[in-house]
């Protein structure tokens, strides 16, 4: 089997690789808002959703993306309960997820993993859906930015000068959770939550200004997918575990070059 | 409730009258908030740790609802907000220019004269030769001239600066002093600065706010600087001695029941 010349393997690898840059540019803000307990909740409630859509013969997808608005808005009036909500919606969303596998093995037997993740089975329908969410999501985040990079550093400061910065903040976890959502059913929680994290903390360590930083991330973002689904169709490996072992070694050797350069 | 928005009928930029706000369903943090700001004023406002300094001013700001009274803000005021620098982001790699440039993002159009603008605050506060330096490596000084700086770029009718001075050494906090009393010098803005440090206040300003216990008081500066008042106010005994910069400091009398 041949990464270059098998068309479904390029099939999962468009998905994968999608998937990653928009789960790495909405990492930056993660990030940059302090947001790294949220947005696995949030991937854990999209895993949820998914789960449940399946079961009740729902397009995965959509119940995802149902899911993860839905978490938003429970984060958002979440009082008192704080980071405690958010601890509460993780352990549930992957209790459910968990509960809905095991008593429907048909589930399992069709391939979702919604953990781990099973990227090579992807299909044609799966990669437009997702060359359409990047088509909507992606120029959200690159033209929105400055907003964006405001409201998540100084959120504050920014209503203070005028800016309608709970509009951006709003607009901003949307897209986030739109991210995740959509590349939740094939890539799994794991993935998607490394792909948000893993390539933005490494390109963190290898550039000093911020527009190099999602230039960086973005590299290695697709630089750990083609490495991992290359090592993983080479090795017979799990694809989405091999695509975040790239990933990690890329934040292990740039910690290590970065330290010894200081 | 009430933030207006709108014409305030006099010199006044900001009127609070009557004014309870606080965080969630819980007692005020501040009450009953008598006040007027006009134009060009410099005001301090000082008070214990906890007394609510900065709830007060964030709701000057409109970033608090008064849970009562009303709090109308003249139509088109600008605040040039300077937040405390201990919360500033360190994790990414701002520059100054970066970092300095997001205060011309206004909520309805942005500035056509940028540079003019972003030189001449880089200028004022004496960054020009740093701009292209990551705000993390800065010093702390350095890191309040950005904030400044920031706040500078939206040309503000009102600078609102939250301890501006905290945990700076002697010169550094004569430095920003001496820069916040120049820029309110060539800007003829209103300054409304929040601190615990008397001398630093004094140093600024021509009338004080007292916040102690959720009340707020009014005080011209000279009327302020005794030390019954000042006692009353901190709710310990206090006295007043000559500080740093040839300012004035408050401090705490011995075996008086606490420090300042």
């Amino acid at each position: 089997m041949s990464l270059f010349t098998d068309p479904f393997l390029w099939t999962a690898l468009s998905v994968g690789v999608l998937g990653a840059v928009l789960c790495t540019l909405a990492g930056r803000f993660v990030l940059m808002r302090g947001m790294t307990f949220v947005s696995i909740a949030l991937a854990e409630a999209a895993a949820a959703g998914a789960a449940l859509g399946m079961l009740i013969h729902m397009p995965p997808d959509i119940a995802a993306i149902v899911a993860v608005l839905g978490a938003i808005i429970l984060f958002r009036h979440r009082g008192r309960a704080g980071d405690g909500a958010i601890g509460i919606l993780y352990a549930g969303a992957a209790a459910v997820t968990l509960m809905i596998i095991s008593l429907h093995p048909r589930l399992e037997a069709s391939g979702v993993d919604l953990l781990a993740g099973n990227l090579l089975y992807s299909t044609v329908r799966d990669g437009w859906f997702m060359a359409g969410a990047f088509a909507v999501i992606a120029p959200v985040h690159i033209l929105y930015r400055k907003a964006f990079l405001f409201t998540a550093i100084d959120p504050d400061t920014a209503r203070t000068q005028g800016l309608p910065a709970r509009v951006w903040e709003v607009l901003l976890m949307v897209t986030i959770g739109l991210s995740i959502a959509v590349t939740i059913k094939l890539a799994g929680v794991l993935y998607v939550f490394a792909a948000m994290i893993i390539p933005v903390m490494a390109a963190l360590r290898m550039a000093n200004r911020v527009r190099s930083v999602t230039l960086v991330s973005l590299v290695v973002s697709v630089g750990g997918v083609l490495a991992g689904f290359s090592a993983s169709v080479e090795w017979n490996l799990p694809t989405s575990p091999a695509v975040i072992l790239a990933w990690c070694s890329v934040y292990l050797i740039a910690r290590i070059v970065s330290r010894r350069s200081a | 409730m009430n933030v207006g928005s709108t014409s305030t009928g006099t010199d006044a930029l900001a009127v609070l009258t009557r004014v309870s706000a606080g965080y969630g369903r819980n007692v005020p943090v501040v009450s009953g908030v008598d006040w007027a700001l006009r134009r060009g004023e410099a005001w301090g406002v000082i008070g214990a740790n906890g007394s609510g300094k900065t709830t007060l001013i964030r709701t000057l700001m409109g970033l608090l609802k008064p849970s009562e009274g009303e709090c109308r803000v003249h139509r088109n005021i600008r605040f040039g907000y300077v937040k405390q620098r201990d919360g500033l982001h360190d994790l990414f790699p701002f520059t100054v220019r970066e970092m300095v440039d997001m205060g011309r993002m206004r909520g309805r159009r942005l500035p056509s004269d940028r540079d003019d603008r972003m030189g001449q605050a880089l200028e004022t506060t004496g960054l020009v030769g740093i701009a292209d330096m990551p705000v993390r490596e800065l010093s702390g000084g350095q890191k309040q001239r950005v904030l400044i700086a920031r706040a500078l770029v939206s040309r503000p009718d009102v600078l609102v600066l939250d301890e501006p001075t905290n945990d700076m050494d002697v010169a550094g906090e004569q430095a920003i002093l001496g820069l916040i009393t120049r820029i309110r010098a060539e800007t003829g803005c209103a300054v409304l600065m929040v601190s615990h440090l008397l001398h630093a206040v004094l140093q600024i300003s021509e009338q004080l706010l007292i916040v102690h216990e959720g009340t707020v008081h009014t005080h011209a500066r000279d009327e302020a600087v005794h030390k019954d008042l000042l006692s009353s106010r901190y709710g310990i005994p206090v006295t007043i001695r000559p500080g740093s910069g040839g300012g004035l400091s408050v401090e705490a009398i011995p075996g008086g029941g606490g420090g300042v």
